[in-house]
């Protein structure tokens, strides 16, 4: 649910990257916050561990110009992958209005990302929410890696409903962007 | 039709009848690489796909995500259309719903195949293996012993799902006609509650109850109840395989090490008890007591094949 200010004039969306341990959520939203004009970025807030790991989140303001006068603020969300944290997904969904969710492509992870996918379904519907309700875009990341799962397994299984998807390296910004933009624009359309 | 494994290049005889239209994937006895096999295709099957990949833009801005800018450019070619909303969508009910797990049951098979081009051409058994959430990944863990498998060894997770002709004691038939309860089953002794649990060997030794089971009076139509324990059942197996895998992944270098020394239940016993509590905590009482999914996982995950666990 998008924040509207009016007082400030400003429209604040929240989108979250969702998916297993290790898949590459974190990479990704370092890699927007390295491409990105200073002007246009927050700073981004890390809540990791030692090891580098997200702990709880990874949080990034970006500033997307202006609709109708009102200052669009995105904030992009990434959840701690591993199973033990569903109490900290839950609670960073809350509010959401896009999903992007990164898919480990390397076989030996698939069986983590159908569990992650079944835990947002789950948690969605915690706070009320149906995944058709949510602008949503699947990135499968890693696909340089050898032993990768072949596309269409992945889509099979994870993405039966067709929601829009990009292969991704994150790690060189390989469809960082584009899976950015997609659910960015479906948040955008659904605020108009 | 002969099918060819991508990896050691070994081909397979593979009866024309037994390969369903849209494909199946096949996991070489050789080398243990999984590809998938169609009916229109012959040898080369294994090969692999052709990587694609989004192609790298120099740099971005934020007006990359902008609408406007995005507008005047053409569209993605491997982006679906936006147009999503159909009701297969609410299939995906925020419960878990059967609709990912269409194919628990029914499709694995075993296959035996012959080798015609190998000069000793031993009846080689080559394992069908259709991509299932909740089951192993496709090519994660290929078996150190490319051996065949009997199909009523219950350390099996594809005899698991197979429902043999005779079931293990403490397994159900899958067509929900068997006892549904082991008689009076001993409660599922903690297999990490000593304080050192992994310095004893087989912590999950007893957590299978022995007994044979009989069948107990339920209200509910059998065949939902059925359906419903193999999801139970599916859902644990994809837990324990995650929690492990997690541990691995996350603790790589230590694992490696541990590994080599022989170090490892004792290198990372407290991670491993931790997911084990998380385990218990979401698995059916049922299904935890029945099976040795986490111990399993362990054991192929986590030590490599090696029964460490």
């Amino acid at each position: 649910m998008s924040l509207i200010n009016y007082s400030t004039q400003e429209i604040s969306c929240k989108v979250v990257y969702y998916g297993p341990g290790l898949g590459g959520k974190t990479t990704n939203v370092r890699y927007v916050y390295t491409r990105l004009r200073p002007e246009s970025k927050g700073k981004l807030i890390s809540l990791a561990t030692e090891m580098d790991r997200t702990l709880f989140f990874d949080f990034l303001p970006l500033d997307l110009g202006t609709i109708k006068g009102f200052q669009i603020r995105f904030h992009l969300y990434t959840v701690p992958g591993q199973v033990y944290y569903d109490a900290s997904r839950k609670l960073i969904l809350r509010g959401v209005d896009g999903i992007i969710f990164v898919a480990d492509s390397l076989a030996s992870r698939f069986d983590a990302n159908v569990e992650s996918m079944y835990n947002m379904h789950e948690n969605l519907a915690e706070h009320g929410l149906m995944l058709s309700d949510v602008p949503f875009a699947l990135q499968y990341n890693k696909r340089d890696m050898r032993d990768v799962v072949a596309l269409e397994d992945l889509q099979e299984e994870l993405n039966p409903s067709r929601y829009p998807y990009f292969e991704a390296v994150a790690t060189q910004g390989v469809g960082v962007f584009d899976t950015l933009k997609s659910v960015s624009k479906q948040v955008l359309r659904k605020l108009a | 039709m002969i099918v060819r494994c991508a990896r050691c290049q070994t081909a397979y005889r593979l009866g024309r009848a037994s390969v369903p239209e849209r494909g199946m994937r096949v996991r070489c006895p050789g080398c243990g690489h999984v590809f998938r096999v169609r009916p229109a295709t012959a040898a080369g099957d294994g090969e692999p796909r052709p990587r694609r990949l989004v192609e790298t833009r120099p740099s971005h801005s934020v007006d990359d995500l902008s609408l406007e800018r995005d507008e005047r450019r053409p569209p993605q070619l491997r982006q679906r259309p936006t147009t999503r909303r159909t009701p297969q969508t609410q299939t995906r009910t925020p419960t878990p719903s059967p609709q990912p797990m269409r194919r628990a049951l029914g499709g694995q098979r075993t296959l035996d195949l012959s080798a015609p081009e190998t000069q000793a051409g031993p009846e080689m058994r080559l394992e069908t293996a259709p991509f299932q959430p909740g089951r192993a990944s496709p090519v994660a863990t290929p078996r150190p012993e490319p051996t065949p498998r009997r199909s009523d060894s219950p350390r099996s997770r594809d005899d698991l799902q197979l429902a043999p002709a005779t079931p293990a004691p403490f397994e159900r038939p899958a067509d929900g006609t068997g006892p549904e309860q082991p008689v009076s089953p001993p409660a599922t002794p903690s297999p990490f509650a000593t304080p050192s649990p992994l310095a004893t060997p087989s912590p999950f030794g007893s957590e299978r109850p022995s007994g044979a089971p009989t069948a107990v009076a339920t209200r509910r139509p059998k065949s939902a109840a059925a359906s419903d324990l193999e999801q139970a059942r599916e859902r644990a197996l994809r837990l324990a395989r995650v929690l492990v895998s997690d541990i691995l992944v996350y603790n790589q270098e230590d694992r490696d090490r541990a590994l080599r020394e022989g170090t490892l239940a004792s290198t990372l016993g407290a991670e491993v008890n931790r997911a084990w509590e998380l385990y218990k905590s979401k698995v059916d009482p049922e299904v935890l007591r029945k099976t040795s999914y986490f111990k399993d996982a362990l054991n192929e995950i986590l030590a490599a094949g090696q029964k460490v666990f």
